[in-house]
């Protein structure tokens, strides 16, 4: 389910996004306000990692995103591997209230760049702005880390932003590894236009980088 | 996959996305966030199962009604069965099981299951056990977590619907005395459905002794640490699907569908967040009777019915 879709100039992108963070952080109600601008505090726990899909369309660019809601609850971790594989954007979410909530967080980050590198967009989410009163995590803190979104389900708030700029986010990572993928590594974009690309020898590929390693 | 709270067995194509949905219509349609302690419960129309909403409320398509003149026979036999339990399992448990298989009459169910579980005889070995677990203060970690899923299971049926009513306090007493009583296992959010319905049929004490066979007896390991359990018999279950229906085994095998992403709920809640409520209870039935409900040909409608809606929403 990585970067899909034909070539051209409408070039539609499919991405999967997955949510992950501590239980009853707000990881259903959040999906379920993007997709379907809902909002139910009378849900039964997730057990069962389940997705909603929403279509955009972003300067022109169709995207297709699967969004893939996830247990909540520590035991579940053992499963994280077959929900979180071939993602392209992942959103950790905490509760501003819960000061716990927002450590499983931090732990989130640390395991999906070691298992998926910097492939990955992440987001790092504290719900439930709504209790500011009650907030646990102060706003300082939380800022620290990776991209970081205020949101509330509840009264749907910073929800269409965190997904348009993951999105956006998503794009330009797709679009970077195509540039990678497309040119072989070298001249990026530059050689497209006026210049007559001629396919040489097909020892080029050796040449890359004058001495040092270029595996990248 | 997509919610799965929805009726399994209706082939409702607008339900891709399941109970959410369907709760979300019925909560706008009625009931204020807040006024759920207020006892809106009696304005509401409660099924015949003490539901008041959602995705499993009883339907006339959902179940057929049997005659009170049966149910009353089956009463009786049923009744006759429990004031001699170790004889009818010792010499006549093909009729038990037969009987089982007609559905255990409502007004016993609770007590049939604490007996084909084995749970009455754990209750009379460990007599006081459950107060002395009850009366314990438990580990906060667990507590926490407990505390979280309390008003998370069954929204819509009348025991668990007010916060702090008493079926809410029941699953907390049932669910912190097994944490207690196994501190090794802890919780695990999917015990929390599977105490739920027990506690719809019997008192606190009975539903612990009744979760236990589950956890230990019935469904070993699946909710132990790891999830291993859990993930072997979704690898059982899709290996039985190839030989079912070669097609969605192919189709699941292609997008790479793991068993996981639709069983863990199916098989960790017995069903019970799965089917309308009338097949719950049913498949409850036989699930004391026979053991463990493994994969199994029951479970291939269910399967074939995920496999299309899955090609639907794929190819929309």
């Amino acid at each position: 389910m990585a970067a899909g879709g034909t070539g051209g100039v409408n070039k539609t992108y499919s991405f999967k996004v997955v949510l992950l963070g501590e239980g009853c952080v707000g990881k259903t109600s959040l999906v379920l306000r993007y997709c379907e601008n809902k909002f139910n505090d009378k849900h039964i726990t997730t057990l069962q990692a389940s997705f909603l899909t929403k279509k955009l369309n972003i300067g022109g660019k169709r995207v297709n995103l699967a969004i893939w809601d996830t247990a909540g609850q520590e035991r579940f971790h053992a499963l994280g591997p077959i929900y979180y594989r071939d993602s392209n954007g992942a959103i950790l979410v905490y509760d501003v209230t819960d000061e716990d909530s927002f450590q499983k967080v931090k732990n989130w980050v640390k395991e999906l760049r070691k298992m998926l590198g910097n492939e990955i967009c992440l987001c790092i989410v504290g719900n439930k702005i709504d209790l500011e009163k009650e907030r646990n995590v102060s706003v300082q803190e939380a800022e620290g880390g990776a991209k970081h979104y205020h949101t509330s389900a509840k009264l749907n708030k910073g929800i269409e932003e965190l997904f348009l700029d993951l999105c956006k986010r998503m794009i330009e990572t797709a679009q970077a590894d195509e540039r990678a993928k497309g040119n072989g590594s070298s001249q990026a974009g530059t050689a497209r236009r006026g210049v007559q690309i001629v396919d040489d020898e097909p020892q080029s590929a050796a040449t890359a980088g004058g001495g040092c390693c270029s595996s990248g | 996959m997509a919610r799965n709270q929805e009726n399994g067995l209706q082939t409702d194509s607008q339900n891709l996305r399941g109970n959410s949905e369907n709760l979300l219509e019925r909560e706008s349609s009625s009931i204020g966030s807040d006024s759920e302690i207020n006892g809106f419960t009696t304005e509401k129309h409660t099924d015949k199962y003490g539901f008041i909403g959602g995705a499993q409320q009883h339907t006339e398509e959902s179940a057929q009604d049997i005659p009170p003149e049966v149910v009353r026979q089956r009463e009786v036999k049923w009744l006759d069965m429990l004031n001699s339990w170790d004889k009818w399992m010792a010499k006549r448990h093909k009729k038990i099981k037969l009987r089982c298989q007609k559905g255990i009459p409502p007004s016993l169910r609770g007590r049939a299951w604490l007996f084909l579980s084995g749970g009455k005889v754990k209750l009379e070995q460990n007599h006081g056990k459950f107060q002395e677990l009850d009366s314990k203060v438990g580990d906060p970690n667990w507590l926490d977590v407990i505390e979280k899923d309390l008003h998370r299971q069954f929204p819509f049926h009348e025991m668990f619907v007010s916060r702090g009513g008493h079926g809410q306090q029941d699953l907390y007493r049932v669910l912190k005395a097994y944490t207690l009583y196994r501190p090794e296992e802890g919780y695990c959010q999917a015990q929390a459905p599977i105490a739920a319905v027990l506690l719809m049929h019997m008192p606190a004490e009975e539903a612990f002794w009744c979760l236990v066979q589950i956890c230990e007896k019935y469904l070993p390991g699946y909710y132990s640490a790891g999830l291993e359990a859990i993930q072997l018999d979704g690898e059982v279950l899709f290996a039985l699907l190839r030989r079912v229906s070669t097609v969605a085994y192919k189709h699941l095998k292609k997008h790479k569908i793991d068993p996981v992403l639709y069983m863990t709920e199916w098989f960790m809640c017995a069903f019970s967040r799965t089917l309308p409520w009338a097949s719950v209870l049913r498949v409850w039935d036989m699930f004391f009777c026979e053991g463990k409900p493994r994969p199994h040909p029951l479970h291939m409608p269910c399967l074939t019915h995920f496999c299309l809606r899955h090609l639907w929403f794929y190819y929309r």
